[in-house]
């Protein structure tokens, strides 16, 4: 993909964040702000998982407890009295080093095994978080964290929202399309060709699992100073389907697809509030009917549309020097 | 040998014949479609819910003809499964085959919530609350019930496998689909009696749950996953090893619960998994690391 | 053709049988028939909010507590209201002890519905997220939260309509010490903030007296089997086991501890007295001991009136949540009423000022850190009914 496409989506995201910086607050009341920000921390996430399972096809369930290390630490950091930005590193700094330990045996795993290694890595902190109350708060979990003192201030905290969430969008953007990108895209397609051709396998494999380990515990560091309380709950293993649900149905390896998909997860839901009982079972459902129908998710179906539209609009046929590729 | 150790290896054992149980589910449908069903817990639960819930409670059906009328509910189940949520993915990748399950156990899990309301239901089952004493540790009756059904149905399987032409059928194209479809075997039909077999023995490992351990929406989340552990404890898509593994994962908690500690149980439980994969991922019947075909 | 009541609200339960009637009319016919027929208040409503858990694993609790609450407000403005306004209430789903649900619900209610005063969250984890929000926005909530860290925040707007668990934990401790003769005592929990902060408060209050547990042991709310933990207490010699925990654990705890045959003696936090864990136990229920605010067979008066109106409307006897909810509801109508200006803070200052009020569970009083109940009971299953054998004040 050549640079100057690339210019233009780095400067739509940004452009698309100054916007929502801009306007948002004005046009929609304060609980849909605080709803916007709780799907940005969303995105972050979702596009860490992207990165490991759509990129990389493998399949981690450890995002849950990245998410979870980053905040914790953070918030024990904060607790003895360090400010933010340096427990925010610190944090983030560790987080990736776990990744890299899980990146490791990770290497020899694929498939049902990686997950299920994942899970257990995932459920063993979530024990631990609430086991380890001297550090953690234990069950009760930490209150008021100090943050950027914006805790609760829902459109204070927006425009950062958007920034790191922009930035987070943007890094992977550029690195799809990146030499590092396309050698790791072929890769997930065929493990042995891959092999054939001399690519650094193990060197990607645990990058990418560092990569969503950051991901994870800068949302964990936002998720602290959006709402200045943490307890285990938020991070049980089993709120990692919800991750995987936002990729799936977004578009698995799209950057596109990853924001689509958090954005539907956390918006879907308060739409759908009337339903209260019976909307996890209409979520299930969706799930797996986009899984069934749309094998490239919503983002599939959206640069779908939007290539019949472009050729709709010109019907000349136009020679193709370079191969597309998903955005 | 003491009361206690006893005690503690019979409801190992117990607990370990029902991840036994799943287990065998998941192996069957891993070795003929290549999909990990992470809602074969769910699908446990919907049997006990479907007969204490109905059969039971609103219909009062006898014992055993309860049993009976859920399972061959669990059949059609299992028919459906095949028709609307295997037959739209199969083609999918291993990743989106997983979500799909996870959200059919999502979706399980919520209407019988929907259905039968948020309680727990209690059942009393064929045995009540007896008790036996073995080598002078009472247990409940329900227990060696669970291991004497489990290896009556490894025993029957077994059987089927070898001496009926379905069983036979269904032992080819669990083991190479394509090479048994060469070979004039309806794999398509064969891959759908699969799932309805792995719907009943779910059905079964509800009915005998049910009495020791309610029925509850969130009955199937832990077995699940417990019973994924014991598949890869055994060696993956190996059928002894999913007996083997499931026996084994429960003995491990269970003992591992009173002499270490009852606090960390499932970091125990779950680092020696976590062990286990890194060190040897192929279990304990050494099957080589099978990824979908 | 209205007809003004003017019984002061919140005095829903001593009623006479033709209005428990009437009333149990009222709530089904409301949701039937056009509001034409009985006297409708007609001033502004009063937004009320409600976060309950809907959905997920402790709906069973939600739909109670949206029972207790929705039956107050519905009575309250068939009687006209507060000073001739309706109360409207709004629920939203918090999903239980979930921090974000919960903090998403409350925002809500607060920028959205802009309700004057809140019920719930019920969740310790649910709560504490939310007071900041409360103090944000000046409304006050009431809860029945027993985690005594919920009234350890100095936030002056949450008040905790049940027994608290350190006050709790306190008159189990002394009544299994002194009624009992137990000495050797075991401790179990189950692994999360409602157990343990539970079981802190119950080692403080037996630290207090001298004694420290022999064996402490712990499960989870999907824990199935509790052989381990059994036997440890057994091969550590207790009298007898205090225990906090949920609904379905206790369930089978206690039948476990039955089938093992063990003789140790069990009392506990309030599940051990409510339907769920007598309908699940059966009969290895009895003798099982328990610190609670409300028992269903209690046969005090109150109680007794109670039960038919509930009954009347929902077709099942009264439970603790729905109880607790009723009474809060009631709680805040009387405030309401009360204060200076139907508004937060108005409630929030008419509230601090109750004391000695009865309601249907016990009689409300507000104590500074924001708990208003300081008695409880003591009750034992006899069979799988449980029975009240003391009325312990703090």
């Amino acid at each position: 993909m050549d640079s100057e496409r690339l210019g233009w989506k780095l400067a739509a995201i940004a452009g698309l964040a100054v916007v929502m910086a801009l306007g948002l607050p004005r046009l929609i009341d304060p609980y849909y702000v605080h709803v916007v920000d709780v799907t940005l921390i969303n995105v972050v996430i979702a596009i860490g998982l992207n990165l490991v399972l759509g990129f990389g096809g493998q399949i981690s369930f450890a995002q849950s407890a990245f998410f979870g290390i980053g905040a914790y630490t953070f918030g024990a950091l904060q607790a003895h009295g360090w400010p933010a930005i340096a427990a925010a590193s610190v944090a983030v700094v560790l987080t990736a080093c776990i990744g890299a330990l899980l990146g490791w045996p990770a290497l020899r795993l694929r498939g049902h095994y990686l997950a299920l290694a994942t899970i257990a890595f995932s459920l063993i902190m979530g024990e631990l978080m609430v086991d380890l109350d001297m550090i953690t708060g234990g069950a009760n979990g930490m209150m008021n964290i100090q943050g950027l003192g914006l805790a609760r201030d829902d459109i204070a905290m927006l425009p950062i929202l958007l920034a790191v969430a922009a930035v987070g969008i943007g890094a992977s953007v550029v690195f799809a399309s990146s030499p590092a990108g396309l050698r790791v895209r072929a890769f997930r397609d065929n493990a042995i060709a891959a092999q054939a051709a001399g690519v650094n396998i193990r060197a990607l494999k645990i990058g990418l699992f560092v990569a969503s380990a950051v991901y994870a515990s800068v949302a964990g560091v936002c998720y602290c100073c959006l709402l200045g309380y943490i307890s285990p709950d938020v991070f049980a293993w089993q709120t990692t389907f919800a991750y995987f649900a936002m990729v799936v149905v977004g578009g698995l390896g799209s950057n596109l697809g990853a924001p689509l998909g958090a954005m539907l997860y956390t918006l879907v839901p308060e739409w759908l509030r009337f339903l209260q009982e019976a909307y996890f079972v209409i979520f299930g459902t969706v799930v797996i009917i986009v899984i069934a129908v749309m094998p490239g998710g919503m983002a599939g179906l959206v640069t779908g549309l939007f290539d019949r539209l472009c050729r709709a609009l010109r019907p000349r046929p136009v020679a193709k020097a370079t191969p597309e590729g998903t955005p | 040998m003491s009361a206690t150790l006893i005690q503690l290896v019979l409801a190992g054992l117990a607990m370990g014949a029902v991840y036994a149980l799943v287990a065998l589910g998941y192996t069957l449908i891993w070795n003929a479609v290549g999909i990990v069903n992470f809602a074969q817990g769910d699908v446990v639960m919907l049997g006990a819910y479907f007969a204490v819930g109905w059969c039971v409670d609103t219909w009062h059906l006898p014992i055993g003809i309860d049993l009976l009328v859920m399972l061959a509910f669990m059949a059609v189940f299992g028919w459906a499964f095949a028709t609307f949520v295997y037959r739209p993915v199969r083609n999918a990748s291993q990743l989106s085959a997983i979500v799909a399950t996870l959200g059919l156990g999502m979706v399980l899990e919520n209407t019988v919530v929907l259905i039968w309301g948020p309680q727990s239901l209690g059942f009393a089952g064929p045995l009540g609350n007896a008790t036996v004493a073995v080598f002078g540790a009472r247990i409940y009756a329900q227990y060696p019930l669970i291991l004497v059904v489990l290896l009556l149905l490894m025993c029957a399987q077994e059987g089927m496998f070898r001496f009926t032409s379905i069983g036979r059928a269904m032992r080819a194209t669990a083991q190479d689909a394509e090479a048994a479809r060469l070979m004039g075997i309806k794999t398509q039909n064969i891959t759908t009696l699969i799932f309805i077999y792995a719907s009943v023995l779910a059905g079964i490992a509800g009915w005998l749950l049910a009495p020791v351990f309610y029925v509850s929406a969130d009955m199937g989340v832990r077995v699940s996953l417990e019973a994924f552990a014991a598949c890869i404890l055994g060696g993956f898509g190996s059928i002894p090893g999913a007996l083997i593994g499931g026996l084994l994962l429960g003995v491990i908690e269970s003992l591992g619960g009173f002499y270490i500690s009852s606090e960390y149980i499932d970091v125990i439980a779950f680092g020696v998994l976590f062990v286990t994969l890194v060190v040897r991922p192929e279990g304990i019947f050494g099957e080589p690391q099978m990824e979908r075909p | 053709m209205t007809s003004r009541h003017l019984d002061a609200p919140g005095r829903g339960a001593r009623v006479s049988r033709r209005a428990a009637i009437g009333t149990g009319l009222a709530a089904v016919s409301a949701t039937l028939l056009p509001a034409t027929v009985r006297a409708q208040p007609s001033g502004e409503p009063i937004p009320i909010g409600c976060a309950a858990a809907l959905t997920a694993q402790f709906a069973q609790n939600g739909a109670w507590m949206k029972n207790g609450v929705s039956l107050a407000a519905k009575q309250i403005n068939d009687k006209g209201g507060v000073k001739g306004r309706p109360i409207q209430l709004f629920f939203e789903d918090d999903q239980g002890p979930n921090p974000t649900a919960a903090s998403n619900a409350a925002i809500k209610l607060l920028t959205q519905s802009k309700v004057v005063a809140m019920i719930g969250p019920h969740f310790t984890p649910a709560i504490l997220p939310v007071e900041p929000l409360l103090a944000q926005h000046s409304v006050p909530a009431l809860t029945g939260a027993t985690g005594p860290v919920v009234t350890q925040q100095h936030n002056d707007w949450v008040f905790r309509v049940r027994l608290n668990d350190t006050t709790g934990a306190v008159l189990l401790v002394k009544y299994v010490l002194q009624n009992l003769g137990w000495k050797k005592i075991g401790i179990d929990y189950v692994n999360t903030a409602f157990g343990q902060s539970g079981i802190d408060a119950v080692k403080a209050a037996l630290t207090a007296q001298g004694i420290t547990p022999i064996a402490t042991q712990t499960h989870l709310d999907s824990t199935k089997d509790f052989t381990a933990q059994l036997l440890t207490f057994q091969q550590a010699g207790v009298d007898g086991i205090i225990v906090w925990t949920d609904d379905q654990p206790s369930g089978l705890l206690v039948k476990q501890l039955k089938t093992l045959g063990m003789k140790y003696g069990i009392a506990g936090s309030t599940t051990f007295s409510q339907p769920p864990f007598l309908s699940l136990a059966g009969d290895a229920a009895d003798g099982t001991y328990s610190v609670t605010d409300f028992v269903q067979s209690n046969t005090d008066p109150t109680i007794a009136a109670w039960k038919p109106v509930y009954h009347a409307a929902y077709g099942e006897d009264p439970e603790l949540y729905a109880t607790t909810y009723y009474d809060a509801m009631n709680l805040i109508a009387f405030a309401a009423s009360q204060a200076s200006s139907i508004t937060g803070p108005g409630i929030r200052d008419a509230l601090t000022k109750i004391k000695d009020r009865p309601g249907i569970m016990t009689s409300y009083s507000w104590s500074p850190e924001g708990n208003m109940v300081h008695s409880g009971l003591i009750a034992v299953a006899k069979g799988t009914v449980p029975t009240v054998v003391a009325v312990i004040k703090e």
